[in-house]
């Protein structure tokens, strides 16, 4: 669960992003928070947490602060090699076309690379009000759904949990039966369909909003759809694991979608 | 053992009857001449709807190709025209993939696929293949790759001339010339069926990598695994079926569909390849040369650099076609209408 959260800090409006974030988990989930940045952002280290305390109320005075040289994917990785974190905040870099291209994605390669689930702030969030997780419906899923919960239950949001059906038949099932209707999905032995029943009947014994949504079509362009249909603050999916032997065949959906998503994108990486 | 040494020895009379029924199709290809004269085929357009519609006929792309190498080879169709005909045999394949996988269906059989496939297939093969044809087109009138040759072949049809030339004097020496062509049809058939015999057999739910199935992924991936796959089978159609086993349930992911036709549509070409080798005709084996290579640049294009907004689009657009049961009916005769229009354009 993400009580001990490593946060990267920069001056930029991006970095904003992150801070934001960061007050809110530390206000709704008692996160302890270690500030990162590096040696040139250190200098300013002081005004960027006093700013973020005015601002997003983020409190940071006797917080441990950690400076290392390096770029900020070399920092973020090193230091959560060296000491365990439940959740790194980061915000994207913003590079756009031939810097991208050269460098790549920031946010993609630490999710990639850490040993830990990672939050990528993309919005100075105020609030948490509707929470989107998406679900593979396989064994991981659980540990994609506790966090979701977990969040859920701290900022008594509203989750909803989406499972995309991306297979399509090779044997002829009539046109009728190619979109499966939401109820006879959560009544079939799917194990998506279950963790969909189990998620809503704990969270609603609980008192809290959950709805189920079942889509059609291409993994990631319909979580994209979902999110730009409805308003959501959140974005939980389960992190990149490495699939052995096939990890160098295996599409990084995972990284697709916390590049692309435009919302805050939490990618949880079950523990250890 | 036993089973492998049938296999060898149906694999072996496949491809014998295979060259036969290439040097009958030579041989009796000039009766056609007047019924391709009467059909109007003479141009590039009109051999494609020609080849499109035959390949509707006998339900496979790879005997049209074969037949369009042979017409080539007797001096009926021109090399452009050659070119259309079989670029119109895979086009028409492609769609078989949806009419033969209903058929099949109701005939109880395994060998079956989806609507939503069917329709994958043909947009898949259609957006990779019109493209391609214009640039082989160009490659073609512009003499580009006339200077690649394959090897001495000659040793090879001094050999097959004497093995199969005296069957082929006697049935030409008594039979009229469409006669013989329509002989040569059947016995090209019969050693595709003979062939297909040869290859192991496709058990639903037995693969014991059924969980390949659950990963999405990486394009490229895909489409190399379509095209070892397709080397082997020789058939798109049959390269699908065999995306069967690696899902228990008979599912395949969407993410990875995509690439794999494209694979499969490339070495889809290895019999024609084949073919365009045993007439004994060099020009045939520059244009089958040329479809393999323009259909596979528009493949890598894709792959390589606008592959998320390619699948987009074609997602979106069986989507559309498969939503409605009036839209796929317009949309069957659409590509049944395209064809017989297209053999009309001089």
């Amino acid at each position: 669960m993400s009580d001990k959260v490593l946060l990267h800090v920069e001056g930029s409006a991006r970095g904003e992003w992150a801070l934001a974030v960061a007050a809110l988990l530390q206000r709704y989930m008692q996160a302890e928070v270690t500030f990162l940045c590096t040696e040139e952002t250190a200098p300013r280290l002081e005004t960027i947490l006093d700013r973020a305390n005015a601002q997003w109320g983020l409190a940071w005075k006797g917080l441990p602060r950690v400076m290392r040289p390096g770029t900020a994917e070399e920092i973020i990785l090193t230091e959560a090699r060296a000491q365990p974190y439940d959740l790194i905040v980061l915000a994207p870099a913003g590079r756009l076309g031939l810097l991208r291209l050269l460098q790549g994605s920031r946010v993609g390669r630490v999710a990639r690379a850490a040993n830990a689930s990672v939050l990528v702030a993309r919005a100075p969030l105020r609030a948490l009000e509707r929470i989107l997780v998406a679900i593979a419906g396989n064994p991981r899923s659980e540990d994609v759904l506790a966090e979701a919960m977990h969040f859920a239950r701290a900022f008594r949001a509203r989750l909803t949990v989406l499972h995309v059906l991306s297979a399509v038949p090779l044997t002829f099932a009539g046109l009728s039966e190619r979109e499966p209707a939401l109820a006879d999905f959560l009544a079939s032995d799917a194990m998506a369909a279950r963790q969909m029943r189990e998620t809503r009947a704990q969270l609603a014994a609980e008192g809290l909003e959950v709805d189920v949504r079942l889509r059609v079509g291409l993994v990631v362009e319909e979580i994209l759809a979902e999110i730009a249909q409805e308003g959501y603050d959140l974005l939980v999916i389960g992190a990149h694991l490495p699939v052995r032997p096939l990890n160098g065949l295996v599409e990084d959906i995972a990284n697709q979608l916390i590049c692309f998503s435009p919302i805050s994108t939490l990618a949880v990486r079950p523990p250890a | 053992m036993k089973r492998r040494i049938r296999r060898f020895l149906y694999a072996l009379l496949g491809i014998v009857l295979f060259i036969l029924a290439l040097r009958l199709l030579q041989k009796g290809a000039g009766s056609l001449a007047p019924f391709l004269h009467s059909l109007t085929v003479g141009s590039v357009w009109s051999a494609l709807g020609l080849g499109w519609l035959m390949a509707y006929l006998i339900l496979s792309g790879s005997p049209v190709a074969a037949v369009a190498l042979t017409l080539f080879g007797g001096q009926v169709l021109s090399d452009i025209e050659t070119f259309g005909m079989i670029t119109g045999s895979r086009l028409g394949a492609s769609f078989v993939v949806l009419f033969v996988g209903f058929v099949y269906y109701l005939r109880g059989q395994r060998r079956i696929a989806s609507v939503s496939i069917g329709v994958l297939t043909f947009l898949v093969t259609t957006t990779i293949y019109l493209p391609a044809m214009a640039l082989g087109y160009a490659v073609l009138t512009s003499g580009m790759l006339d200077g690649v040759r394959l090897g001495a072949l000659g040793p090879l049809h001094s050999l097959l001339d004497g093995v199969f030339g005296p069957i082929v004097l006697a049935l030409t020496g008594n039979l009229p010339r469409g006669v013989v062509f329509l002989l040569g049809m059947g016995v090209l058939l019969c050693s595709f069926r003979i062939f297909d015999r040869a290859l192991p057999q496709v058990e639903r739910g037995s693969s014991r990598v059924s969980g390949i199935a659950d990963f999405v992924y990486r394009p490229a991936v895909m489409f190399l695994a379509g095209m070892a796959v397709t080397a082997v089978t020789l058939s798109v159609s049959v390269s699908l079926t065999i995306l069967v086993p690696l899902s228990a349930k008979g599912y395949v992911r969407r993410e990875n569909i995509i690439p794999y036709i494209m694979g499969a549509n490339i070495t889809t070409f290895v019999d024609t390849l084949a073919a365009s080798l045993l007439i004994n005709e060099p020009r045939a084996f520059v244009i089958v040369l040329t479809e393999i290579l323009c259909v596979s640049f528009f493949s890598l294009l894709t792959i390589l650099f606008f592959y998320g907004r390619y699948q987009r689009l074609v997602e979106w657009l069986t989507e559309r076609i498969t939503r409605r049961t009036r839209y796929l009916v317009l949309f069957l005769i659409g590509v049944l209408v395209v064809p017989i229009a297209l053999l009309r354009l001089a």
